[in-house]
């Protein structure tokens, strides 16, 4: 067999061996791509979790300061009935209530400040964090009372590379603490 | 007709493609039993912060 007629039987294989460590290539990228995506949807999986403490933990913080301030209210109310030492008592209510208040403003702080170290590691969030006193925030609204309200439900669509999801929460009032979760 | 030494190295070729391929699989499945145990254990000290609130 002549030299050229020996490479044309054997382009065949080469062909062949080249298709196939086309095919291993591929099949590497096809598996590192399957592994970045499944990160990244346990990263995001990690970030709902945290995302539903913060807000648990705002809510709870924000409503147990609410329940005291609706009972405050309530006490100093009587303790004006009783002058000399009721009268007393519902002047310094008046400075514990301030207290009260600027303990659910560090409340919201703290969970906006959470929120906001989440989504600068990459967590996918959409809403808005408001880095200013809750007043200025549409989720938050002081009332008359000196009670704050949040916004009674909130739902949001959360995505992963592999999965998207539905989140919706529920307060039944401003005085409760736990949260009603539902996940699509 | 291809050469007996040509033969061989399709053969070694074939064998090593197989090899790295199974590799490649062996590598990737350990990696992504690693990323969810990892990412169960966090999960799990999620849960336990979850219930300390």
């Amino acid at each position: 067999m002549k030299l050229s007629q020996q490479g044309f039987a054997e382009a065949p294989a080469f062909l062949l061996l080249l298709l196939l460590s086309t095919l291993l290539g591929s099949q590497a990228w096809i598996w590192q791509k399957r592994r970045s995506e499944l990160r990244e949807h346990h990263r995001q999986l990690l970030c709902l979790k945290k995302n539903m403490i913060v807000t648990s933990k705002l809510v709870k913080r924000v409503n147990v300061i609410n329940q005291m301030l609706t009972s405050g209210k309530v006490v100093q109310s009587i303790a004006l009935l009783f002058p000399g030492k009721g009268w007393l008592l519902a002047a310094n209510w008046q400075r514990v209530k301030k207290a009260l208040m600027v303990m659910q403003e560090a409340a919201y702080w703290d969970a906006q400040r959470d929120y906001l170290s989440m989504k600068t590691k990459g967590c996918r969030m959409h809403y808005k964090i408001f880095l200013t006193p809750f007043e200025r925030s549409d989720a938050f609204k002081r009332e008359q009372d000196s009670t704050v309200l949040r916004k009674k439900e909130e739902s949001l669509t959360f995505r992963t590379p592999l999965m998207n999801y539905r989140v919706k929460w529920q307060l039944r009032s401003n005085l409760e603490t736990n949260l009603l979760w539902s996940l699509q | 007709m291809t050469s007996p030494l040509f033969l061989i190295l399709w053969i070694s070729g074939l064998t090593s493609l197989l090899l790295g391929s199974m590799f490649i699989h062996q590598q990737y499945t350990e990696a992504i039993k690693s990323d969810i145990n990892e990412f169960e254990t966090q999960w799990r000290q999620l849960e336990e912060s979850k219930k300390s609130l």
